[in-house]
């Protein structure tokens, strides 16, 4: 049996299993200990895999006990300048990482300089944490340089060190493309106002694939949101990507990034039966629609526009008709369903986050499922914004009925309405069209917010 | 790789893969290879080439003998000269002809590779065990998500009938209330002897046509020895032993039986011993993992080479056999057993790789996604460190963090040589 696993195993359990817990281990593990470490080779061609098992069973001992574990990560890291070779120096390291505290950062510090050492202190250092493993990082970044730096910069990513990040963005700025993609990409993982804040900039400085990698970053920095204002603020990045990029992968991650930001996607039960209803968005594509600012991403349309933008059917033949869709808000939304259109003529039904405190003095006919302009639908069927609505219009003759969620709330008949003077003083004489083709209208709101509108699932059965 | 973009050959019309026509060159998806060692090997010849939706155009290992072995491979198999090797995996997911890529490499690599490939646009098929740490899990899922990526993990087993047959007996209640799964793992007696019998392995010269450098990628730098091929499972820097090659097919039944998959057990405690010397996994291992509803999962050696899992009901027991691929013989009444129309019907694949190929197709979820297959390697990692720690350790399978020790938590990452990161 190996002699030190001797000795630790002769050491009492007590020791290890100390009463006080902050009494320091008993001199017997620590001689053990020391001895063990003593064992480690230098020279280059003994790999330190011997001597490990007896400390590793040391280091065992210690993980329970904070007080074991100060003595046993100081007297490694007084090791690190010592002649010991590399894989001893990689394995105390590895130790280090999960033992070591903020006491033993200064002697693992001078290791970041040296190409050869940089490696195992970072994993020291990642593992340990805190402030001042951040700090020697950030001090060594600028005495380093090539693939040195590159690790440092990927472990004050790993830090989500946001004091890191002017010092990154001027890397990002710099002269040396392999280090500025690798800055961009820690800024994108480090997150938060400021690390957006530099990547904006960026935008701004930038081009090519760095550029690419830039847009992909702030997407980075947009999601998952925290709280509903974050999730404004997500939108707002992914939307600003979108107007800057025409690159269809960059396009499809900014819009998966806005869906995802928005809030859950998972599916909705099915709606009752489904039977006779075609699909009129096949899920990947606008086929049978057209229309700027709308596109497609898993399965989801996204109105994204910042003006708003309309979605047309390519077929006008929608007469009479139960219409089953999916929408979803963000926050201040705000959308129409036209139906039995010739283009021009808006006969719409209300599409609008109507619980956001941008319309808290809607009129009655304003608010969401109404017949807009002419009669008001019941509110208060929402879904929480950023969750997925169930919506079905039906139009059969003069009767107009939408159900929102399982609640009916609208229900009306045209015939009884005079549509030369609508409840909002004007006319809607286009209410009187037997039928047409489907729109959904996009409309800027007041405060000019980017409101994306989500849709998915859009089917149609006609009735006779 | 000299720059330019160099066009792919036209792809292989069907007639000369003698489908008549059965996929139409377009439709068909293209695959790359990262890693192609015996088990590359292994999948290439049995998974991917007999694959009529998929077209094999791209190989890379770090040896260029195993990329030139790759190569010859698919090309006599399609009887043309259309597969291209590639010497660094960027080179190969900078081409815009390959949709999809299949993942040999050790361990250590699997995680990694799989992020490039899923920011290079690639879809992803990764060997087991998906991760070498749970902090990589956790990315690699936020990757594929953010990215829209399909994935799956390289667990085989659950496009089996008999494992699916096995969960739904247990879903279904045919044994009653889950008590225990048991799993026995092969003993490393045989390993441990041979690394003994080996003692240090001397340093020797990397091979000409090893690139060593790349092999090793964001695994520590040690110098070279050997043992870089098959045997790499054996030391942690590079895979987990037994516990993560065999445990993770075991482990990812044993979440499937549960319904556990996207979370995990509340405690995990066990004993083990590593290997002294070169090769150091734990070569000795007795683990029990307790999920929130009291069910155990226990995992031990084998007193031979068998991966068993015996699942244990308040009505009834069975056991499945790893190495037979179905139920035990004294098990034989619970073949039988027939899932009925209304009873829970798990996913239903009969073929891992076809299953990626198509929902590669369809963009729908295949058996095994990231998060599927994070969580059963998760199963692997959080046994190898309740036994490093030797202390029973709760776990919290939603925010993936233990509750009751720090040092535990420290150990779900590492750090990745430079220039590497997820």
């Amino acid at each position: 049996m190996n002699a030190f696993l001797k000795i630790i195993l002769a050491a009492p359990v007590a020791a290890l299993l100390s009463t006080s817990a902050l009494a320091d281990p008993a001199p017997a593990v620590v001689e053990a200990f020391a001895a063990a470490l003593a064992s480690l080779p230098q020279d280059e061609a003994t790999p330190a895999q011997n001597g490990t098992s007896a400390l590793a069973a040391l280091l065992k001992s210690a993980a329970g006990d904070p007080a074991a574990r100060k003595v046993f990560s100081s007297k490694m890291a007084a090791l690190l300048t010592t002649a010991l070779n590399h894989d001893s120096k990689t394995f105390l390291c590895r130790q280090l990482a999960s033992i070591g505290s903020e006491a033993d950062v200064p002697l693992i510090a001078p290791l970041l300089a040296e190409a050869a050492t940089a490696d195992m202190a970072r994993d020291a250092l990642e593992g340990i944490g805190g402030a001042r493993s951040a700090e020697v990082l950030r001090l060594a970044l600028p005495k380093v340089s090539g693939k040195t730096q590159a690790g440092i910069i990927n472990s004050l990513a790993v830090l989500k060190d946001v004091a890191a990040v002017s010092a990154l963005a001027a890397i990002a700025a710099g002269a040396d493309p392999a280090a500025a993609a690798v800055s961009v990409d820690a800024l994108g993982k480090i997150a938060g106002p400021a690390a957006d804040q530099a990547l904006e900039t960026l935008h701004l400085m930038v081009s090519g694939k760095l550029l690419d990698d830039v847009q992909d970053a702030r997407l980075r920095c947009a999601g998952p949101p925290a709280s509903p204002e974050d999730r404004a603020r997500s939108l707002k990045i992914c939307q600003t990507v979108l107007e800057k990029t025409k690159a269809p992968a960059l396009r499809q991650l900014a819009l998966r990034t806005m869906l995802q930001a928005s809030g859950p996607n998972a599916p909705l039960p099915a709606a009752g039966d489904e039977s006779g209803f075609e699909p009129l968005f096949n899920g990947r594509d606008l086929s049978g629609w057209q229309g700027a600012d709308y596109e497609v991403v898993d399965g989801v349309i996204i109105g994204h526009g910042h003006h708003g933008g309309y979605l047309g059917s390519t077929r006008t033949d929608f007469a009479n008709f139960i219409l089953r869709f999916e929408v979803k808000f963000s926050p201040g939304a705000n959308n129409g369903l036209n139906f039995r259109t010739d283009g021009p003529i808006w006969n719409e039904l209300q599409i609008l986050d109507d619980t956001h405190p941008l319309f808290h003095d809607l009129k009655p006919w304003q608010a969401h499922g109404s017949l807009y302009g002419v009669a008001p639908a019941k509110r208060g069927h929402l879904k929480p914004t950023g969750e997925w609505n169930a919506e079905e219009v039906i139009a059969d003759g003069t009767r107009i009925k939408v159900t929102l969620n399982g609640t009916v709330i609208l229900d009306l008949d045209l015939a009884q309405f005079d549509l030369d003077h609508c409840a909002d003083g004007t006319a809607h004489p286009g209410l009187r069209r037997p039928s047409g083709g489907l729109g959904w209208l996009g409309h800027l709101n007041s405060s000019e917010q980017p409101g994306p509108i989500f849709l998915r699932n859009i089917r149609l059965k006609r009735l006779p | 790789m000299a720059g330019g973009t160099l066009a792919f050959p036209a792809l292989i019309p069907s007639s000369a893969l003698g489908l008549d026509g059965a996929v139409a060159p377009a439709e068909r998806v293209t695959v790359g290879f990262i890693g192609v060692g015996d088990r590359g090997m292994h999948v290439l010849k049995n998974g991917f080439l007999p694959c009529p939706e998929a077209q094999v155009v791209a190989m890379c290992d770090a040896t260029v003998w195993r990329t030139k072995s790759g190569v010859e491979t698919v090309d006599q198999a399609y009887g043309t000269k259309g597969c291209r090797g590639f010497a660094d995996f960027r080179d190969l997911l900078a081409e815009p002809g390959v949709d999809a890529v299949y993942i040999g490499t050790p361990d250590h690599w699997h995680a990694p590779a799989a992020i490039l490939s899923a920011k290079a646009g690639k879809d992803v098929y990764s060997e087991k065990p998906v991760t070498l740490t749970i902090a990589q899990g956790q990315a690699l899922c936020d990757v594929m998500k953010r990215y829209g990526r399909i994935y799956q993990s390289g667990t085989q087993g659950r496009s089996g009938a008999a494992v699916r047959q096995a969960c739904e007996l247990v879903r279904n209640g045919k044994i009653g209330k889950v008590l225990r799964l048991d799993i026995e793992l092969p003993n490393s007696r045989g390993i441990e002897a041979q690394n003994l019998k080996a003692g240090i392995p001397p340093l020797q010269p990397i091979q000409a046509g090893f690139d060593y450098e790349m092999w090793l990628g964001p695994a520590p730098w040690v110098p070279h020895r050997g043992g870089c091929f098959w045997d790499f499972r054996w030391r942690s820097d590079y895979g987990g032993g037994y516990i993560s090659d065999w445990g993770t097919h075991l482990l990812d039944f044993a979440q499937w039986m549960l319904g556990t998959d996207g979370s995990g057990p509340v405690r995990v405690e066990g004993k083990g011993e590593r290997m002294t010397g070169f090769w150091n996994v734990h070569s000795k291992y007795e683990v029990e993992f307790t999920y929130a509803d009291g069910v155990r999962v226990g995992v031990r050696e084998n007193q031979g080479t068998e991966g068993l899992l015996k699942a244990t009901g308040s009505e009834g027991a069975f056991t499945y056999s790893w190495n037979a691929q179905q139920l035990t013989a004294e098990s034989r009444d619970y073949r039988r057993i027939k899932t009925a129309p209304g009873e829970i019907q798990l996913y239903a694949s009969d073929n891992h790789v076809e299953n990626f190929i198509r929902c590669v197709r369809s963009r729908q979820p295949t058996i095994s996604p990231a998060e599927v297959g994070h969580r059963s390697a998760s199963m692997c990692h959080l046994a190898v460190i309740a036994m490093d720690l030797g202390q029973p350790l709760d776990w919290d399978p939603v925010a993936e963090r233990f509750s009751n020790n720090e040092v535990a938590n420290r150990m779900l990452s590492r750090s990745m040589r430079s220039p590497w990161h997820l």
